[in-house]
């Protein structure tokens, strides 16, 4: 090993030991083959770039790991799918209102007729331009939809609770705080497109109207009546329920290695948190009515509640694992002269 | 609201890996080839862009190779990273039209005169 060489390695120290395990024996070999022959010292230009990038990397990159990448990344792909849950959410409860007001059901909320449709009226139509805002990357009207969204997702539990005295709705309240707050944090990053690439789009897209349309198929009965006999769509559970699913799978694969593994932990935790808020209003609408005893009401909404915790925990313990190991692996040099 | 706009030495990096794969030297040549000398890319931007752009998804490691004792990491354009750089080439040709427009209407507006 030359002096100059050994110089540069100590320069390279300024860099975190994940980025010189990946980079180390690389960079060398580009710093050798740049220098002149000869030369014992490294030039004042080279040593002032590497402080500075490895500086950089120690303490300005909060966003980004070695060999994993952006959670701006993630928070955008993962807001588009908190709204496509709340979108869907919306067209669901609305088509099934439409379906019950086709046969006849008054839907009267608060002594008014037809203002059950109103709430998810409402949710359908701001959670859907919310998604299309988010696909044609406009950001900051994706940011201004969503929080309209959250406000939609607050009057819809008001308007639920009074009547019903229950909480059923927070479950929308709680993910529409998630994806405007995700939606948020990823304006400054790449945003949806350069993340999962058009063919992501497209499949995301894919899943969503998937998702509508097999539901849809529920409103023959109400717009087509006699005129349409077959059914172009099966609306079996996996229709309906895995294949939209399995098409958002595919968009996150599109979006490359490092970022799908995030995102599943991100939208596994997200998808639990609305699971879980779901079942505890109920859970504690039995409880204060006595039908549980309240130590083990407690106990369970405790477990409940810190189930998307334990997920996301868990999902980012085996993610920091895996990327400290294939960090590993990029810095082992093949000694294949 | 657009894509951020991309720092001139990720475009930079991004149109020398678009011809062929390409490791870091090779990168920081075809650069200042391109540039007719005016960016010469250091080691240390370097590898902060190429460690980004891994990270982003747009680039990917093509292969590697041992030559004289030192490892020689080649990367490749992704499918995202041509997209990227497609998108940013419009950009910047969208903006430089712009700009010739207005010059070209401005020394109409002056007669021919250019200052």
């Amino acid at each position: 090993m030359t002096s100059l060489e050994r110089r540069y390695r100590r320069l390279l120290r300024i860099y975190p030991a994940a980025h010189r395990a990946a980079y180390e024996e690389e960079m060398i070999g580009v710093l050798m083959s740049g220098a002149a022959p000869g030369r014992r010292l490294p030039g004042p230009a080279d040593a002032f770039d590497l402080v500075r990038a490895g500086l950089t990397v120690r303490f300005g990159r909060a966003f980004h790991t070695t060999g994993g990448t952006g959670w701006r990344d993630v928070a955008a792909v993962t807001g588009l799918f908190a709204a496509l849950l709340l979108a869907g959410a919306g067209i669901n409860r609305l088509i099934t209102g439409i379906e019950l007001w086709g046969r006849g059901d008054p839907l009267r909320l608060h002594g008014v007729d037809g203002l059950m449709l109103l709430d998810p009226a409402m949710r359908s139509v701001i959670w859907s331009l919310a998604v299309a805002a988010a696909v044609l990357g406009l950001r900051r009207v994706t940011v201004v939809l969503a929080l309209t969204g959250v406000l939609v997702q607050a009057v819809a539990v008001g308007l639920w609770s009074v009547p019903m005295n229950e909480l059923a709705m927070v479950w929308g309240f709680g993910i529409a705080i998630a994806a405007a707050a995700l939606f948020a944090a990823a304006v400054p990053g790449r945003w949806i497109r350069p993340v999962l690439g058009g063919r992501g789009v497209a499949l995301a897209v894919a899943g969503a109207v998937l998702a509508v349309a097999t539901r849809a198929s529920a409103l023959d009965g109400v717009w087509a009546g006699e005129r349409f006999s077959g059914r172009f769509f099966d609306t079996g559970e996996f229709l309906q329920d895995w294949l939209p699913t399995l098409a958002l799978a595919a968009a996150a694969w599109a979006a490359g290695p490092w970022l799908r593994g995030r995102i599943l932990v991100v939208s596994a935790a997200l998808w639990t948190a609305a699971m879980v808020l779901q079942d505890v209003p109920g859970l504690v609408f039995v409880a204060t009515h006595g039908d549980l005893d309240s130590r083990d009401a407690v106990s369970r909404i405790v477990v409940l509640l810190l189930a998307p915790v334990v997920v996301l925990g868990g999902g980012l313990a085996v993610l920091a694992v895996r990327e400290r190991l294939a960090g590993q692996g990029h810095g082992q040099v093949k000694r294949h002269e | 609201m657009t894509e951020t706009p991309m720092r001139e030495p990720t475009f930079l990096v991004l149109t020398a890996l678009a011809e062929e794969p390409r490791h870091g030297y090779a990168v920081i040549e075809d650069v200042a080839g391109m540039t007719g000398g005016r960016v010469r890319l250091r080691a240390g931007t370097l590898y902060a862009a190429l460690d980004r752009l891994r990270a982003e998804g747009l680039i990917e490691v093509d292969r590697e190779e041992i030559v004289q004792s030192r490892l020689r990491r080649y990367y490749r354009l992704t499918g995202a990273g041509e997209q990227s750089l497609a998108v940013e080439t419009a950009r910047l040709r969208a903006q430089a039209a712009i700009a010739e427009r207005r010059l070209r209407a401005r020394h109409t507006r002056l007669g021919g005169a250019t200052a």
